[in-house]
């Protein structure tokens, strides 16, 4: 072996478990903040329409989104995502596998704490959360996470 | 019957002895105990008993006597038999006990070795300082496998509404509010 595969070598032994450590899952986090409604006309934007079953078993019918969100997280690692409106989200992937994520969520709504919760759930499919504003208003988060 | 004579296991010999099923034999025993348990609280044991029982009833014919002889040696050997027993149970109840005691640390050191850290890591998050925390908590509110409930901290009822892939979490609107 010459002297600049024996380095090449050498390198790579060197440098993979360092790159297997740097990427060690930065998960896409995509979040949507969604204004929802009941009204006469059923209205859903393009943007939200792969949600749609989910989002009708709401109750709602009108949806506008408000506000989207693309982070990269890292396990273990809290984190803040503030809203124009008001809205903060905190939160923490606790795991992920294949299928599963696990998460610590915190959603505040103008500093008041709506939800404090951990659960687990199918990482291949988004997860909802809404809370009533009004008697026929809510909003809804909508969490996708991907690599 | 107690006596301040008596140690516990005279007191327990006696009671043992007025207790039984007894004949009539055994009842006449059982009425010259209840008289004289002073002089009884000096007995040993059953053979005891019985020489100090024909001294203290000569008028008993020697056919009662060796009635009363069998019976309390026979009372005598059941109770060290059952003594006897009482201390292999008990130590069969240590060495059960040490070994379910043993079994279960292991269990419970190689389930809590191989679980999952990280559900044990909690984000620094503000500590909820609601009132009317409700905790809708887990298993039996998950609506579907795909989405597990494992705690629920609101200020408001929370629902889930099921659907066929993660269910939905819906905070009801506080109606005091």
């Amino acid at each position: 072996m010459s002297l600049n595969k024996k380095i090449i070598v050498s390198l790579l032994i060197l440098i993979s478990p360092i790159s297997l450590v740097m990427s060690e899952e930065l998960i896409n986090c995509k979040i949507k903040l969604i204004n929802a409604s009941k009204s006469a006309v059923e209205k859903i934007p393009e943007s939200l329409k792969y949600l749609s079953p989910k989002l009708l078993a709401t109750g709602m019918n009108n949806f506008t989104l408000v506000e989207e969100k693309n982070i990269k997280i890292k396990k273990k690692e809290p984190i803040d995502v503030n809203f124009k409106s008001n809205d903060q989200l905190k939160f923490n992937i606790i795991y992920k596998k294949t299928e599963k994520i696990g998460m610590w969520l915190e959603w505040f709504s103008d500093s008041k704490l709506l939800l404090h919760s951990k659960f687990h759930f199918n990482c291949n499919q988004d997860l909802i959360a809404g809370a009533e504003s009004g008697k026929d208003t809510a909003k809804i988060i909508a969490f996708k996470f991907s690599e | 019957m107690k006596n301040n004579f008596l140690n516990n296991k005279k007191q327990e010999l006696i009671n043992k002895l007025i207790d039984d099923k007894c004949s009539i034999i055994d009842n006449l025993l059982i009425s010259i105990l209840k008289v004289d348990q002073t002089e009884i609280a000096s007995f040993d044991s059953y053979s005891d008993i019985s020489k100090k029982l024909k001294n203290l009833t000569p008028e008993l014919s020697s056919d009662f006597n060796e009635k009363l002889y069998k019976r309390i040696d026979f009372e005598n050997k059941r109770m060290d038999f059952q003594q006897s027993l009482g201390f292999s149970n008990k130590l069969k109840s240590i060495f059960l006990g040490t070994g379910s005691a043993v079994a279960l640390a292991s269990i419970l050191f190689f389930v809590f070795s191989n679980q999952n850290l990280d559900n044990n890591i909690s984000p620094n998050f503000a500590s909820t300082n609601s009132i009317n925390q409700k905790l809708v908590h887990s298993a039996s509110t998950n609506m579907d496998k795909n989405l597990e409930v494992e705690m629920i901290h609101s200020n408001n009822k929370v629902m889930i509404i099921p659907t066929e892939n993660n269910s939905i979490i819906w905070i009801k609107k506080n109606e005091f509010e």
